[in-house]
């Protein structure tokens, strides 16, 4: 997939679909989705423009690319508390790591029967990075069944490696 | 072309039509749900899914298999009906169930809240559905009243070979 604002390799039997959300006073974003059809793991990128980065950086008081990570993990966790109270968020690990040429943060964790899939509870790997970029918030959120996230870590690795911005 | 063609039609002629036109909407309604459901699956089962981003590339490929898989054949079935109620006016009342099929169907689409007249393939998807149903209607409409057009043209080779005799 090559556009104006981004280009990367995904697999053509992934499902994908892109959105442009915000508006001219709320600033512009793009986002992209990815997800395989047989797998419960999910692959999404977004991209803020100067406006809807301030915007969204004052609107939930964040100073910085690795606070947008831990926000963004906070509101998985959240998300995953919905489905089941009991889930428990497990940290695994912060770092950096190099996409499109960028030093981007990230921060990995799991959530402990954190999805509720046909009456069972599953636990929920995820990865989310992000880095500002001229005023330009990017970010990239990698999540999903342990299992089906594990089976697909490789092909996100491909997918993270062929991103150009 | 023969004036009793061309005749205005008559009280009947139309509440067939419009019922022709009920059938066209109600097959355009069941079969569009089904052949969209179809198309996806097909295009899972041959690992090409990821095609849907590019997305208005594939707007256009999906409105013209629709056109042929949904609107063509929607508009044919009301055609098949007006044509085998009514004899008489065929040019004229032919392009109505199509017509009515493809208005009560757009109606429809407004009050759900799909029509969108800002989307990129609005014009695509506004004039190959009744394009299509129009179509379709007259070749549903002919089909059933083939063999008397066939009569008519026999009988006019026969009246051009008395004459050179």
């Amino acid at each position: 997939m090559k556009n104006e604002y981004l280009e990367v390799e995904f697999p053509r039997y992934w499902f994908a679909f892109t959105w442009k959300p915000g508006n001219e006073t709320s600033g512009r974003g793009y986002s992209a989705f990815f997800a395989p059809t047989d797998r419960y793991v999910v692959m999404l990128l977004r991209i803020y423009d100067e406006v809807a980065t301030r915007r969204f950086i004052e609107a939930n008081n964040l100073t910085d690319a690795f606070s947008v990570a831990a926000y963004e993990a906070d509101r998985m966790y959240n998300w995953s508390l919905q489905s089941n109270a009991n889930a428990t968020f497990l940290y695994s690990e912060n770092g950096t790591v190099t996409v499109a040429s960028r030093e981007a943060i990230y921060t990995k964790f799991a959530i402990r029967d954190g999805f509720k899939q046909d009456e069972a509870f599953y636990n929920l790997t995820c990865i989310f990075m992000s880095w500002i970029d001229k005023q330009q918030l990017f970010e990239i959120a990698f999540w999903g069944k342990e299992d089906d996230w594990t089976q697909t870590h490789s092909v996100f690795e491909t997918m993270l490696g062929s991103i150009k911005i | 072309m023969s004036t009793s063609e061309l005749r205005l039609p008559d009280k009947w002629s139309l509440i067939h039509a419009a019922i022709g036109g009920g059938i066209c909407f109600i097959v355009m309604f069941i079969v569009s749900d089904l052949a969209q459901g179809v198309m996806e699956r097909i295009l899972i089962y041959f690992g090409v899914i990821g095609v849907i981003v590019f997305q208005e590339q594939f707007a256009l490929a999906r409105i013209i298999i629709l056109f042929g898989a949904v609107y063509l054949p929607s508009g044919f079935f009301g055609g098949l009906y007006t044509g085998y109620k009514v004899e008489e006016g065929l040019k004229t009342i032919l392009a109505a169930p199509g017509v009515i099929g493809f208005s009560i169907l757009t109606i429809l689409t407004y009050f759900l809240g799909q029509f969108d007249p800002s989307s990129p393939d609005f014009a695509y998807r506004l004039i190959l559905p009744l394009l299509g149903n129009i179509i379709g209607s007259y070749l549903g409409g002919y089909a059933m009243n083939w063999p008397s057009e066939e009569e008519e043209t026999e009988e006019v080779g026969k009246l051009t070979l008395d004459v050179k005799k």
